[in-house]
Protein backbone atom coordinates (compact mmCIF):
# COMPACT_ATOMS: atom_id res chain seq x y z
CA UNK A 1 0.00 0.00 0.00
CA UNK A 2 1.20 3.50 -0.89
CA UNK A 3 2.22 5.42 2.22
CA UNK A 4 0.59 8.66 3.03
CA UNK A 5 2.27 12.04 2.60
CA UNK A 6 1.61 15.02 4.83
CA UNK A 7 2.62 18.68 4.75
CA UNK A 8 4.75 19.89 7.60
CA UNK A 9 2.41 22.85 7.90
CA UNK A 10 -0.37 20.55 9.11
CA UNK A 11 1.79 18.97 11.76
CA UNK A 12 2.91 22.40 12.91
CA UNK A 13 -0.66 23.63 13.10
CA UNK A 14 -1.57 20.50 15.04
CA UNK A 15 1.17 21.25 17.56
CA UNK A 16 -0.05 24.82 17.82
CA UNK A 17 -3.71 23.77 18.10
CA UNK A 18 -4.76 25.69 14.98
CA UNK A 19 -6.19 22.92 12.79
CA UNK A 20 -9.37 23.11 10.76
CA UNK A 21 -11.59 20.01 10.82
CA UNK A 22 -10.41 18.94 7.41
CA UNK A 23 -6.75 19.34 8.35
CA UNK A 24 -7.37 17.44 11.55
CA UNK A 25 -8.65 14.44 9.66
CA UNK A 26 -5.54 14.54 7.46
CA UNK A 27 -3.34 14.56 10.54
CA UNK A 28 -5.28 11.68 12.11
CA UNK A 29 -4.99 9.65 8.94
CA UNK A 30 -1.25 10.24 8.82
CA UNK A 31 -0.85 9.22 12.46
CA UNK A 32 -2.89 6.09 11.89
CA UNK A 33 -0.74 5.24 8.91
CA UNK A 34 2.13 4.03 11.10
CA UNK A 35 2.97 3.72 14.76
CA UNK A 36 6.23 5.57 14.08
CA UNK A 37 4.35 8.57 12.73
CA UNK A 38 2.26 8.70 15.86
CA UNK A 39 5.32 8.40 18.06
CA UNK A 40 7.01 11.18 16.12
CA UNK A 41 4.02 13.46 16.64
CA UNK A 42 3.77 12.66 20.33
CA UNK A 43 7.43 13.36 20.86
CA UNK A 44 7.05 16.62 18.96
CA UNK A 45 4.21 17.66 21.24
CA UNK A 46 6.19 16.95 24.33
CA UNK A 47 9.38 18.52 23.04
CA UNK A 48 7.81 21.77 21.81
CA UNK A 49 5.77 22.13 24.96
CA UNK A 50 8.81 21.65 27.15
CA UNK A 51 11.48 23.49 25.18
CA UNK A 52 9.79 25.89 22.79
CA UNK A 53 7.11 27.49 24.91
CA UNK A 54 8.12 26.14 28.27
CA UNK A 55 11.16 26.94 30.35
CA UNK A 56 13.17 23.77 29.76
CA UNK A 57 16.40 23.49 27.82
CA UNK A 58 17.53 20.19 26.38
CA UNK A 59 20.39 19.03 28.59
CA UNK A 60 23.28 17.42 26.79
CA UNK A 61 26.69 17.04 28.35
CA UNK A 62 29.13 18.22 25.70
CA UNK A 63 32.09 16.99 27.74
CA UNK A 64 30.81 13.46 27.76
CA UNK A 65 30.49 13.43 23.96
CA UNK A 66 33.87 15.08 23.61
CA UNK A 67 35.50 12.40 25.76
CA UNK A 68 33.87 9.67 23.75
CA UNK A 69 35.05 11.34 20.56
CA UNK A 70 38.62 11.47 21.85
CA UNK A 71 38.46 7.83 22.90
CA UNK A 72 37.27 6.68 19.49
CA UNK A 73 39.70 8.74 17.47
CA UNK A 74 42.87 7.98 19.38
CA UNK A 75 45.92 8.03 17.17
CA UNK A 76 49.02 7.68 19.33
CA UNK A 77 51.52 8.67 16.67
CA UNK A 78 49.88 11.88 15.61
CA UNK A 79 49.36 12.91 19.21
CA UNK A 80 53.06 12.55 19.96
CA UNK A 81 53.99 14.49 16.89
CA UNK A 82 51.44 17.10 17.83
CA UNK A 83 52.98 17.47 21.29
CA UNK A 84 56.48 17.90 19.95
CA UNK A 85 55.30 20.48 17.47
CA UNK A 86 53.43 22.29 20.17
CA UNK A 87 56.44 22.47 22.48
CA UNK A 88 58.59 23.64 19.63
CA UNK A 89 56.06 26.30 18.85
CA UNK A 90 55.99 27.40 22.46
CA UNK A 91 59.72 27.95 22.36
CA UNK A 92 59.99 29.66 19.00
CA UNK A 93 56.71 31.32 18.32
CA UNK A 94 55.02 32.27 21.55
CA UNK A 95 53.83 35.62 20.27
CA UNK A 96 52.39 34.28 17.06
CA UNK A 97 50.60 31.47 18.86
CA UNK A 98 49.29 33.86 21.44
CA UNK A 99 47.90 36.02 18.69
CA UNK A 100 46.17 33.17 16.96
CA UNK A 101 44.91 31.84 20.20
CA UNK A 102 43.48 35.20 21.04
CA UNK A 103 41.61 35.22 17.76
CA UNK A 104 40.21 31.79 18.49
CA UNK A 105 39.45 32.66 22.03
CA UNK A 106 37.70 35.84 21.12
CA UNK A 107 35.19 34.04 18.98
CA UNK A 108 35.03 31.29 21.53
CA UNK A 109 33.85 33.78 24.08
CA UNK A 110 31.30 35.43 21.88
CA UNK A 111 29.89 32.19 20.56
CA UNK A 112 30.16 29.81 23.43
CA UNK A 113 27.02 31.05 25.11
CA UNK A 114 23.80 32.66 24.17
CA UNK A 115 24.36 36.27 23.38
CA UNK A 116 21.30 37.04 25.44
CA UNK A 117 22.75 35.65 28.63
CA UNK A 118 25.66 37.88 29.46
CA UNK A 119 27.04 37.91 32.95
CA UNK A 120 26.47 41.50 33.91
CA UNK A 121 28.12 43.43 36.71
CA UNK A 122 26.37 44.62 39.80
CA UNK A 123 23.76 47.28 40.31
CA UNK A 124 22.97 49.68 43.08
CA UNK A 125 21.08 47.67 45.63
CA UNK A 126 21.00 47.02 49.35
CA UNK A 127 18.87 45.57 52.09
CA UNK A 128 18.41 47.49 55.31
CA UNK A 129 17.43 45.50 58.35
CA UNK A 130 16.43 47.97 61.05
CA UNK A 131 16.95 47.43 64.76
CA UNK A 132 13.34 46.31 65.16
CA UNK A 133 13.67 43.72 62.43
CA UNK A 134 12.03 45.55 59.57
CA UNK A 135 13.54 44.72 56.21
CA UNK A 136 13.65 47.40 53.57
CA UNK A 137 15.00 46.74 50.09
CA UNK A 138 16.77 49.92 49.08
CA UNK A 139 17.17 50.29 45.37
CA UNK A 140 17.64 54.04 45.15
CA UNK A 141 20.20 55.81 47.22
CA UNK A 142 18.34 56.76 50.34
CA UNK A 143 19.18 59.05 53.16
CA UNK A 144 19.13 56.76 56.17
CA UNK A 145 18.51 59.72 58.47
CA UNK A 146 15.26 60.50 56.67
CA UNK A 147 14.29 56.89 56.78
CA UNK A 148 14.97 56.54 60.50
CA UNK A 149 12.93 59.65 61.20
CA UNK A 150 9.96 58.30 59.33
CA UNK A 151 9.75 55.24 61.53
CA UNK A 152 6.80 54.85 63.93
CA UNK A 153 6.94 56.85 67.16
CA UNK A 154 7.13 53.84 69.51
CA UNK A 155 10.60 53.37 68.26
CA UNK A 156 11.92 56.39 70.11
CA UNK A 157 10.33 55.27 73.36
CA UNK A 158 12.07 51.89 73.43
CA UNK A 159 13.48 51.16 76.89
CA UNK A 160 17.09 52.21 77.40
CA UNK A 161 19.58 49.43 76.91
CA UNK A 162 23.19 48.96 77.77
CA UNK A 163 25.56 50.26 75.18
CA UNK A 164 26.82 46.79 74.25
CA UNK A 165 23.29 45.61 73.60
CA UNK A 166 22.23 48.68 71.64
CA UNK A 167 20.00 47.60 68.79
CA UNK A 168 21.72 47.70 65.42
CA UNK A 169 20.60 48.69 61.99
CA UNK A 170 22.29 46.53 59.44
CA UNK A 171 22.80 47.23 55.78
CA UNK A 172 23.51 44.27 53.52
CA UNK A 173 25.02 44.78 50.08
CA UNK A 174 24.73 41.54 48.12
CA UNK A 175 27.25 40.20 45.65
CA UNK A 176 26.93 42.23 42.52
CA UNK A 177 25.55 45.20 44.44
CA UNK A 178 26.98 48.59 45.33
CA UNK A 179 25.40 51.24 47.51
CA UNK A 180 25.86 54.90 48.33
CA UNK A 181 24.17 56.40 51.37
CA UNK A 182 24.48 58.98 54.07
CA UNK A 183 24.46 58.16 57.76
CA UNK A 184 22.40 60.17 60.28
CA UNK A 185 25.35 62.51 60.97
CA UNK A 186 25.76 63.34 57.29
CA UNK A 187 28.72 61.02 56.73
CA UNK A 188 28.77 59.62 53.21
CA UNK A 189 29.40 55.88 52.88
CA UNK A 190 29.85 54.05 49.60
CA UNK A 191 29.65 50.31 50.08
CA UNK A 192 31.17 47.84 47.66
CA UNK A 193 29.67 44.45 46.72
CA UNK A 194 29.27 41.71 49.30
CA UNK A 195 29.62 44.03 52.30
CA UNK A 196 27.77 44.61 55.58
CA UNK A 197 27.60 47.79 57.61
CA UNK A 198 26.04 47.99 61.08
CA UNK A 199 25.38 51.11 63.14
CA UNK A 200 23.53 51.68 66.34
CA UNK A 201 20.10 53.19 66.74
CA UNK A 202 21.56 55.95 68.86
CA UNK A 203 24.23 56.80 66.33
CA UNK A 204 23.89 60.55 66.88
CA UNK A 205 23.53 60.57 70.65
CA UNK A 206 26.30 58.05 71.46
CA UNK A 207 29.64 59.33 72.70
CA UNK A 208 31.35 58.07 69.54
CA UNK A 209 29.96 57.59 66.06
CA UNK A 210 30.44 53.86 65.71
CA UNK A 211 29.93 51.56 62.71
CA UNK A 212 30.97 47.99 62.09
CA UNK A 213 32.14 46.98 58.61
CA UNK A 214 32.64 43.67 56.90
CA UNK A 215 33.68 44.12 53.28
CA UNK A 216 34.80 47.32 51.61
CA UNK A 217 33.60 50.87 51.99
CA UNK A 218 34.68 54.42 51.31
CA UNK A 219 33.87 56.98 54.01
CA UNK A 220 33.63 60.73 53.76
CA UNK A 221 33.16 61.51 57.42
CA UNK A 222 31.22 64.62 58.32
CA UNK A 223 33.24 66.86 60.61
CA UNK A 224 32.10 66.78 64.24
CA UNK A 225 33.58 66.86 67.72
CA UNK A 226 32.76 63.22 68.25
CA UNK A 227 35.09 60.56 66.96
CA UNK A 228 33.95 58.40 64.07
CA UNK A 229 35.01 54.76 64.52
CA UNK A 230 34.96 52.08 61.84
CA UNK A 231 35.32 48.76 63.55
CA UNK A 232 36.16 45.56 61.66
CA UNK A 233 36.80 42.08 62.97
CA UNK A 234 40.53 42.70 62.81
CA UNK A 235 41.03 46.27 63.86
CA UNK A 236 39.43 49.67 63.77
CA UNK A 237 39.91 53.12 62.28
CA UNK A 238 39.29 56.30 64.27
CA UNK A 239 38.79 59.71 62.72
CA UNK A 240 37.26 63.10 63.22
CA UNK A 241 36.49 64.19 59.69
CA UNK A 242 38.18 62.86 56.60
CA UNK A 243 38.01 60.65 53.53
CA UNK A 244 39.31 57.11 53.55
CA UNK A 245 38.71 53.65 52.20
CA UNK A 246 38.53 50.48 54.28
CA UNK A 247 38.90 47.05 52.70
CA UNK A 248 37.93 44.39 55.24
CA UNK A 249 36.69 41.40 53.29
CA UNK A 250 36.86 38.19 55.33
CA UNK A 251 38.39 36.28 52.41
CA UNK A 252 41.28 38.70 51.91
CA UNK A 253 44.49 38.12 53.80
CA UNK A 254 44.95 41.80 54.64
CA UNK A 255 42.84 44.56 56.16
CA UNK A 256 43.62 47.72 54.22
CA UNK A 257 42.84 51.31 55.06
CA UNK A 258 43.75 53.98 52.52
CA UNK A 259 43.66 57.63 53.51
CA UNK A 260 42.55 60.17 50.93
CA UNK A 261 42.25 63.33 53.02
CA UNK A 262 42.66 64.40 56.66
CA UNK A 263 44.08 61.95 59.17
CA UNK A 264 43.10 58.64 60.73
CA UNK A 265 44.36 56.25 63.39
CA UNK A 266 44.38 52.56 62.61
CA UNK A 267 44.03 50.43 65.71
CA UNK A 268 44.61 46.68 65.93
CA UNK A 269 45.73 43.82 68.15
CA UNK A 270 42.80 44.40 70.52
CA UNK A 271 43.58 48.07 70.87
CA UNK A 272 47.20 47.51 71.89
CA UNK A 273 48.77 48.89 68.77
CA UNK A 274 47.98 51.85 66.55
CA UNK A 275 49.35 53.71 63.57
CA UNK A 276 48.56 57.21 62.25
CA UNK A 277 48.26 57.76 58.51
CA UNK A 278 48.81 60.83 56.38
CA UNK A 279 47.00 61.28 53.04
CA UNK A 280 48.30 58.96 50.34
CA UNK A 281 49.29 56.25 52.77
CA UNK A 282 47.83 52.80 53.08
CA UNK A 283 47.78 50.76 56.25
CA UNK A 284 47.90 47.04 55.51
CA UNK A 285 47.41 44.51 58.29
CA UNK A 286 48.13 40.84 57.76
CA UNK A 287 45.25 39.23 59.62
CA UNK A 288 47.11 35.99 60.24
CA UNK A 289 50.38 37.33 61.61
CA UNK A 290 49.04 40.71 62.86
CA UNK A 291 52.01 42.33 61.14
CA UNK A 292 51.22 45.75 59.77
CA UNK A 293 52.92 48.03 57.29
CA UNK A 294 52.29 51.53 56.06
CA UNK A 295 52.99 52.19 52.39
CA UNK A 296 52.70 55.15 50.08
CA UNK A 297 50.20 54.05 47.44
CA UNK A 298 48.38 55.31 44.39
CA UNK A 299 45.26 56.47 46.19
CA UNK A 300 43.29 56.93 43.00
CA UNK A 301 43.80 53.26 42.15
CA UNK A 302 42.56 52.22 45.59
CA UNK A 303 39.34 54.17 45.33
CA UNK A 304 38.84 53.78 41.56
CA UNK A 305 35.93 51.46 42.32
CA UNK A 306 33.96 54.52 43.40
CA UNK A 307 34.02 55.80 39.82
CA UNK A 308 33.18 52.41 38.38
CA UNK A 309 36.80 51.85 37.36
CA UNK A 310 39.02 48.98 38.23
CA UNK A 311 42.74 49.68 38.33
CA UNK A 312 45.18 46.83 38.88
CA UNK A 313 48.84 47.38 39.53
CA UNK A 314 50.78 44.15 39.58
CA UNK A 315 47.78 42.54 41.18
CA UNK A 316 47.54 38.75 41.37
CA UNK A 317 44.96 36.86 39.34
CA UNK A 318 43.67 35.41 42.62
CA UNK A 319 42.99 38.85 44.03
CA UNK A 320 41.38 40.07 40.79
CA UNK A 321 39.15 37.02 40.67
CA UNK A 322 38.05 37.43 44.30
CA UNK A 323 36.85 40.90 43.33
CA UNK A 324 35.19 39.50 40.20
CA UNK A 325 33.35 36.97 42.37
CA UNK A 326 31.89 39.75 44.48
CA UNK A 327 31.11 42.13 41.71
CA UNK A 328 29.75 39.74 39.09
CA UNK A 329 28.38 37.20 41.53
CA UNK A 330 30.22 34.23 40.03
CA UNK A 331 32.24 31.40 41.54
CA UNK A 332 35.82 31.00 40.33
CA UNK A 333 37.82 27.79 40.34
CA UNK A 334 41.34 26.98 39.20
CA UNK A 335 42.51 23.88 37.37
CA UNK A 336 45.91 24.67 38.87
CA UNK A 337 46.12 26.84 42.00
CA UNK A 338 49.47 28.25 40.84
CA UNK A 339 47.59 30.26 38.21
CA UNK A 340 46.22 32.46 40.98
CA UNK A 341 49.72 33.93 41.43
CA UNK A 342 49.97 35.38 37.92
CA UNK A 343 50.30 39.19 38.07
CA UNK A 344 48.38 41.76 36.06
CA UNK A 345 48.33 45.47 35.46
CA UNK A 346 45.40 47.13 33.83
CA UNK A 347 42.63 49.70 33.94
CA UNK A 348 39.11 48.85 32.95
CA UNK A 349 35.52 49.72 33.54
CA UNK A 350 33.83 47.72 36.20
CA UNK A 351 30.46 48.13 34.58
CA UNK A 352 31.42 46.04 31.55
CA UNK A 353 30.37 42.42 31.44
CA UNK A 354 32.69 39.77 32.77
CA UNK A 355 33.79 38.52 29.35
CA UNK A 356 35.47 41.82 28.64
CA UNK A 357 37.58 41.33 31.73
CA UNK A 358 38.48 37.80 30.66
CA UNK A 359 39.35 38.90 27.13
CA UNK A 360 41.74 41.51 28.44
CA UNK A 361 43.45 38.99 30.70
CA UNK A 362 43.69 36.48 27.86
CA UNK A 363 45.34 39.09 25.67
CA UNK A 364 48.47 38.87 27.76
CA UNK A 365 48.36 35.41 29.29
CA UNK A 366 47.96 31.78 28.33
CA UNK A 367 44.95 31.15 30.50
CA UNK A 368 41.48 30.08 29.41
CA UNK A 369 38.22 30.90 31.17
CA UNK A 370 35.50 28.27 30.83
CA UNK A 371 32.24 29.95 31.72
CA UNK A 372 29.15 28.00 32.68
CA UNK A 373 26.49 30.65 32.45
CA UNK A 374 23.84 28.51 34.03
CA UNK A 375 25.64 27.91 37.31
CA UNK A 376 27.80 31.08 37.03
CA UNK A 377 30.89 28.99 37.66
CA UNK A 378 34.11 29.97 35.91
CA UNK A 379 37.03 27.53 35.67
CA UNK A 380 40.46 28.94 34.94
CA UNK A 381 42.95 26.66 33.28
CA UNK A 382 46.18 26.91 31.39
CA UNK A 383 45.89 27.06 27.65
CA UNK B 1 37.93 37.96 11.98
CA UNK B 2 35.73 34.94 11.34
CA UNK B 3 37.46 34.30 8.04
CA UNK B 4 40.89 34.34 9.67
CA UNK B 5 39.76 31.93 12.36
CA UNK B 6 38.14 29.67 9.78
CA UNK B 7 41.19 29.49 7.58
CA UNK B 8 43.29 28.59 10.57
CA UNK B 9 40.80 26.04 11.85
CA UNK B 10 40.30 24.32 8.50
CA UNK B 11 44.03 23.74 8.23
CA UNK B 12 44.04 22.30 11.76
CA UNK B 13 41.06 20.06 11.04
CA UNK B 14 42.82 18.65 8.01
CA UNK B 15 45.78 17.80 10.20
CA UNK B 16 43.35 16.13 12.64
CA UNK B 17 44.47 18.44 15.37
CA UNK B 18 42.53 17.56 18.47
CA UNK B 19 42.52 21.13 19.78
CA UNK B 20 40.73 22.26 16.65
CA UNK B 21 38.07 19.61 17.16
CA UNK B 22 37.72 20.54 20.80
CA UNK B 23 37.19 24.12 19.72
CA UNK B 24 34.38 22.99 17.41
CA UNK B 25 32.80 20.91 20.17
CA UNK B 26 32.89 23.73 22.65
CA UNK B 27 31.48 26.26 20.22
CA UNK B 28 28.94 24.35 18.24
CA UNK B 29 27.98 21.07 19.88
CA UNK B 30 25.15 22.41 22.04
CA UNK B 31 23.69 24.50 19.27
CA UNK B 32 23.91 21.68 16.75
CA UNK B 33 22.02 19.49 19.22
CA UNK B 34 19.29 22.12 19.55
CA UNK B 35 19.23 22.41 15.79
CA UNK B 36 18.89 18.64 15.27
CA UNK B 37 16.38 18.50 18.13
CA UNK B 38 13.97 20.61 16.11
CA UNK B 39 13.79 17.82 13.55
CA UNK B 40 14.05 14.78 15.77
CA UNK B 41 12.23 15.98 18.89
CA UNK B 42 14.55 14.06 21.15
CA UNK B 43 17.76 15.47 22.58
CA UNK B 44 19.48 12.09 22.84
CA UNK B 45 18.84 11.21 19.22
CA UNK B 46 19.90 14.73 18.31
CA UNK B 47 23.19 14.41 20.20
CA UNK B 48 23.89 11.07 18.49
CA UNK B 49 23.39 12.63 15.07
CA UNK B 50 25.72 15.50 15.92
CA UNK B 51 28.34 13.14 17.30
CA UNK B 52 28.15 11.17 14.08
CA UNK B 53 28.72 14.33 12.04
CA UNK B 54 31.93 14.91 13.99
CA UNK B 55 33.12 11.34 13.43
CA UNK B 56 32.51 11.74 9.70
CA UNK B 57 34.40 15.02 9.70
CA UNK B 58 37.33 13.30 11.42
CA UNK B 59 37.30 10.39 8.98
CA UNK B 60 37.24 12.65 5.97
CA UNK B 61 39.45 15.35 7.41
CA UNK B 62 42.49 14.79 5.19
CA UNK B 63 40.47 14.98 1.99
CA UNK B 64 38.14 17.68 3.20
CA UNK B 65 37.31 20.47 0.77
CA UNK B 66 35.34 23.31 2.30
CA UNK B 67 33.76 25.99 0.20
CA UNK B 68 31.77 27.48 3.07
CA UNK B 69 32.59 28.32 6.65
CA UNK B 70 33.16 25.45 9.06
CA UNK B 71 29.97 26.42 10.86
CA UNK B 72 27.88 26.25 7.69
CA UNK B 73 29.42 22.90 6.90
CA UNK B 74 28.54 21.47 10.31
CA UNK B 75 24.98 22.77 10.32
CA UNK B 76 24.27 21.61 6.75
CA UNK B 77 25.63 18.18 7.60
CA UNK B 78 23.21 17.97 10.53
CA UNK B 79 20.40 19.38 8.38
CA UNK B 80 20.92 16.75 5.69
CA UNK B 81 20.87 13.90 8.15
CA UNK B 82 17.75 15.19 9.82
CA UNK B 83 15.93 15.53 6.52
CA UNK B 84 16.05 11.75 6.32
CA UNK B 85 13.81 11.62 9.35
CA UNK B 86 11.20 13.77 7.63
CA UNK B 87 11.50 11.58 4.55
CA UNK B 88 10.95 8.43 6.61
CA UNK B 89 7.84 9.99 8.12
CA UNK B 90 6.63 11.05 4.65
CA UNK B 91 6.58 14.66 5.69
CA UNK B 92 6.84 17.27 2.95
CA UNK B 93 8.32 20.63 3.85
CA UNK B 94 7.68 22.74 0.82
CA UNK B 95 8.25 26.11 2.51
CA UNK B 96 11.42 25.08 4.29
CA UNK B 97 9.64 25.88 7.53
CA UNK B 98 11.44 23.14 9.36
CA UNK B 99 14.75 24.74 8.57
CA UNK B 100 13.55 28.09 9.84
CA UNK B 101 12.24 26.53 13.02
CA UNK B 102 15.51 24.71 13.61
CA UNK B 103 17.44 27.94 13.11
CA UNK B 104 15.12 29.81 15.42
CA UNK B 105 15.31 27.35 18.25
CA UNK B 106 19.03 26.76 18.09
CA UNK B 107 19.66 30.48 18.66
CA UNK B 108 18.63 32.51 15.68
CA UNK B 109 21.38 35.06 16.05
CA UNK B 110 23.87 32.41 15.16
CA UNK B 111 23.49 30.94 11.72
CA UNK B 112 23.47 33.03 8.61
CA UNK B 113 22.49 36.26 10.26
CA UNK B 114 23.84 39.38 8.69
CA UNK B 115 23.01 43.04 9.23
CA UNK B 116 20.21 43.04 6.72
CA UNK B 117 18.57 40.11 8.40
CA UNK B 118 19.12 41.59 11.83
CA UNK B 119 17.32 44.70 10.61
CA UNK B 120 14.41 42.68 9.25
CA UNK B 121 14.17 40.73 12.45
CA UNK B 122 14.13 43.91 14.49
CA UNK B 123 11.39 45.39 12.37
CA UNK B 124 9.43 42.13 12.68
CA UNK B 125 9.78 42.28 16.46
CA UNK B 126 8.62 45.90 16.40
CA UNK B 127 5.54 44.78 14.48
CA UNK B 128 4.37 42.56 17.33
CA UNK B 129 1.50 43.74 19.52
CA UNK B 130 2.87 45.57 22.58
CA UNK B 131 2.04 42.95 25.20
CA UNK B 132 3.28 40.15 23.01
CA UNK B 133 6.57 41.92 22.33
CA UNK B 134 7.07 42.73 26.00
CA UNK B 135 6.64 39.08 26.95
CA UNK B 136 8.92 37.84 24.17
CA UNK B 137 11.67 40.26 25.16
CA UNK B 138 11.37 39.32 28.83
CA UNK B 139 11.72 35.67 27.88
CA UNK B 140 14.53 35.95 25.34
CA UNK B 141 16.51 39.05 26.26
CA UNK B 142 16.10 38.93 30.03
CA UNK B 143 15.97 35.13 30.11
CA UNK B 144 13.01 35.07 32.49
CA UNK B 145 10.96 32.00 33.15
CA UNK B 146 7.28 31.88 32.21
CA UNK B 147 6.34 31.88 35.87
CA UNK B 148 8.40 34.99 36.58
CA UNK B 149 6.86 36.80 33.62
CA UNK B 150 3.34 35.86 34.69
CA UNK B 151 4.03 37.07 38.23
CA UNK B 152 5.52 40.32 37.08
CA UNK B 153 2.78 41.17 34.60
CA UNK B 154 0.04 39.61 36.70
CA UNK B 155 -1.10 37.29 33.94
CA UNK B 156 -1.97 33.63 33.98
CA UNK B 157 1.01 31.43 33.13
CA UNK B 158 -0.92 29.89 30.25
CA UNK B 159 -1.45 33.38 28.83
CA UNK B 160 2.28 33.94 28.83
CA UNK B 161 2.80 30.65 27.02
CA UNK B 162 0.12 31.50 24.44
CA UNK B 163 1.66 34.92 23.87
CA UNK B 164 5.08 33.37 23.26
CA UNK B 165 3.54 30.92 20.79
CA UNK B 166 1.84 33.83 19.06
CA UNK B 167 5.06 35.81 18.91
CA UNK B 168 7.01 32.95 17.34
CA UNK B 169 4.24 32.29 14.87
CA UNK B 170 4.17 35.92 13.83
CA UNK B 171 7.94 36.09 13.54
CA UNK B 172 8.00 32.91 11.51
CA UNK B 173 5.53 34.32 9.01
CA UNK B 174 7.52 37.53 8.75
CA UNK B 175 10.89 35.87 8.44
CA UNK B 176 10.23 32.92 6.13
CA UNK B 177 10.77 34.86 2.90
CA UNK B 178 14.12 36.08 4.22
CA UNK B 179 15.19 32.65 5.35
CA UNK B 180 14.14 31.02 2.12
CA UNK B 181 16.50 33.38 0.40
CA UNK B 182 19.31 32.52 2.77
CA UNK B 183 18.70 28.79 2.44
CA UNK B 184 18.85 29.18 -1.31
CA UNK B 185 21.97 31.31 -1.08
CA UNK B 186 23.76 28.84 1.21
CA UNK B 187 22.92 25.87 -0.93
CA UNK B 188 23.42 27.74 -4.18
CA UNK B 189 26.90 28.91 -3.28
CA UNK B 190 27.91 25.91 -1.22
Amino acid sequence: MERMDIDWEIIRKGLGGELSDQEKSLLDAWMNDSAENRLYYERAQKYTDQYYWGDGKPQVDTNEFWKSFVKHTRQPKSIQLGRILRYAAVVFLPLLLGGIYFLLQKTDLSESGYAFQKIEPGVHKALLVSSDGQQIAMTESLNVKQWLHELPVERTSLPEKEASAAPLNRLFIPRGGEYRMSLPDGTLVVLNSDSRLSFSDSFESDSVRWVHLEGEAFFEVARADKKFVVETDFGSVEVLGTQFNVNAYPDEIALKTTLVEGSVSCIWDEGKRSEKLIPGEQFSLNKATLEAEVLAVNVQACIAWLDGRWIMEGESLGSIMRQAERWYNVEIGYADEALADLKFTGDLERYQDIETLFEIIQLTTDVVFDIDKGTRVVMIREK
Amino acid sequence: MQAVVDEHIIAEIKRKDRDAFEYLYRNYFQKMVLFAGSYLYDEHDAADVVQDVFFKLWDRADTLVLTTSVKSYLFSAVHNRCLNVLRDRNIRDKHNEKYWEALLFSGMEDVGIDEEMQRKLESAVRGLPDKCREILLMKIVQGKKNKEISDELQLAETTVKTQIQRAYKYLRNEMIPVLLFIAWFDHGSG
